[in-house]
């Protein structure tokens, strides 16, 4: 449900790229070389979503501050109101565990992130 | 000339209105390009090269653009041509080398297989035909191991070799002219004379045209057979490269000529052209060069001179007399070439 309030982010983000990347020369090239409209399309995708998977990896960190609100909000179970109940009782080793695990989450996102746009673009490798 | 007529301009006129007035970027340009020459066209940035290629290819956004005039291509009118068929034409036919080859391969495909998509885009063929084709092509461009090239990244090419794909690229369907923008403004000097060689040889190997742009009349000196100079969107003088070189008719080519350096002769002075280009949205009235020319006279703020053999033994745009062109030049040429002591 967080999600979808970002969807509209995103959308606004890959036409912003879209329309900046049918500036770029390789699309001109890709046109010159007499590729169908359809085929220069997926050219400038290809390079207008590969920022959005990097964007998508550090707004996992938010969707999980927004979960603990939400959550406790609406009084729905979840690590977020488990996060919540634990601070009003000032109960540290479930404060400290639940954080970790959090933690963990978004370091392991990160990680998917960096290794999926590393197969996305060639230029990033690993040393 | 030798070959046949492939390319004819006539009357192009390339208008691009914006809030601020309307850019003339090509106002009344007709030249004629043949297969088995290289035409240069020189101008400094801002004269509407580009423009004037981009509008041939159907590159440039017809939404945003005026354009009127003729470019017949090998007999057809390419701006009468629907989107698609151009697109037919465009890469097999007639195709384009651009000026920066870092930014125009796509960072996220692999070179051969770029190349491999634009013999797809005009042909069917299996995989393993186009990939030898593509092997071929890269191998006769001068690059080095290409079965192993061609699963490189463009960033895992130099400058140089990036420009050597781009004309591969261009020469996959044996077009009948290729038009290379400023095929090496932005590379090295050493590679710079590599990329003019190719160009020069595969355009005898291959027996095609080439349209060669640039802002540097050096360049042109050593591979075109014929010249047009371009100012503010219009030819100034059109000919073959020797008798531009040697007998200039145009106070613009002059001044052009006396700015590249020339390392084997001695103590000549370098002298850079007075003022600055004019701007495309207000263009002087009559010569567009007049404000910058040292030699304008009555009629130059007013009549606008057009492209037309003078006399001089081949076209130019200039009201002088055609006795006061070879004089001034004499004089000129006397001029910068006396040495500093
Ligand atoms: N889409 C456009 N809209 C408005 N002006 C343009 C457009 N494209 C090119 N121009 C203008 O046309 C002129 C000629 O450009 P160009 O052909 O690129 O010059 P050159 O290649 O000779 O350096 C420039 O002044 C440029 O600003
Ligand atoms: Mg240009």
């Amino acid at each position: 449900m967080l999600a979808v309030t970002q969807a509209a982010f995103y959308t606004r983000m890959v036409r912003g790229n879209m329309l900046e990347v049918q500036g770029e020369d390789y699309i001109r090239t890709a046109r010159a070389k007499g590729l169908p409209e359809r085929s220069v399309i997926r050219h400038a995708l290809r390079s207008a979503l590969t920022p959005v998977v990097t964007m998508y990896g550090l707004d996992l960190g938010i969707l999980m501050g927004g979960a603990i609100i939400t959550e406790a909000i609406f009084n729905i179970p979840g690590i977020g109101g488990l996060v919540v109940d634990a601070i009003q009782d000032a109960n540290f080793p479930v404060i400290m565990g639940t954080t970790l695990v959090a933690s963990f989450a978004v370091i392991a996102a990160n990680l998917v992130v960096d290794i999926i746009y590393a197969s996305l673009d060639p230029r990033v490798t690993y040393s | 000339m030798t070959g046949e007529l492939l390319l004819e301009v006539k009357d192009l006129h390339v208008h691009f209105p914006t809030p601020d007035g309307v850019v003339k970027a090509v106002d009344g340009l007709s030249f004629k390009v043949h297969r088995g020459e290289t035409f240069g066209i020189v101008g400094e940035s801002g004269s509407g090269k580009s423009v004037t290629n981009l509008t041939a290819l159907g590159l440039i956004d017809r939404e945003k653009a005026r354009v009127s005039g003729e470019v017949l291509f090998m007999g057809r009118d390419l701006l009468k041509l629907s989107a698609g068929e151009l697109r037919k034409v465009r890469g097999k036919d007639l195709s384009m080398i651009f000026q920066d080859p870092f930014a125009c391969l796509h960072p996220f495909y692999r070179v051969g297989d770029q190349i491999a998509e634009a013999i797809l885009c005009h042909a069917e063929m299996d995989k393993r035909r186009v990939k030898a084709r593509v092997i071929e092509m890269l191998d006769a461009v001068g690059i080095p191991n290409p079965e192993s090239r061609y699963r490189d990244y463009p960033h895992q090419y130099s400058g140089g070799m990036r420009q050597r794909a781009m004309i591969a690229m261009a020469l996959v369907h044996n077009p009948a002219l290729v038009i290379a923008d400023e095929p090496t403004t932005a590379l090295d000097v050493t590679v710079q004379a590599q990329i003019l060689e190719l160009i020069d040889r595969i355009k005898k190997d291959f027996n095609i045209g080439v349209i060669l742009i640039t802002h540097d009349l050096g360049v042109v000196a050593d591979v075109a057979q014929s010249v047009m100079v371009m100012y503010a969107g219009r030819g100034a003088e059109l000919g073959a490269r020797d008798r531009v070189f040697n007998q200039p008719l145009h106070p613009y080519s002059w001044g052009l000529l006396e700015s590249i350096p020339q390392i084997d002769q001695k103590g000549t002075r370098l002298v850079p052209i007075e003022g600055a280009p004019p701007s495309l949205i207000h263009v002087p009235k009559g010569c567009p060069f007049h404000p910058r020319c040292p030699h304008r006279f009555e009629p130059c703020d007013k009549e606008r001179p057009d492209l037309v053999d003078r006399g001089g033994g081949h076209p130019d745009a200039c009201h002088l007399s055609i006795e006061d062109k070879k004089r001034l030049w004499d004089e000129r040429e006397s001029r910068r070439s006396k040495v500093i002591a």
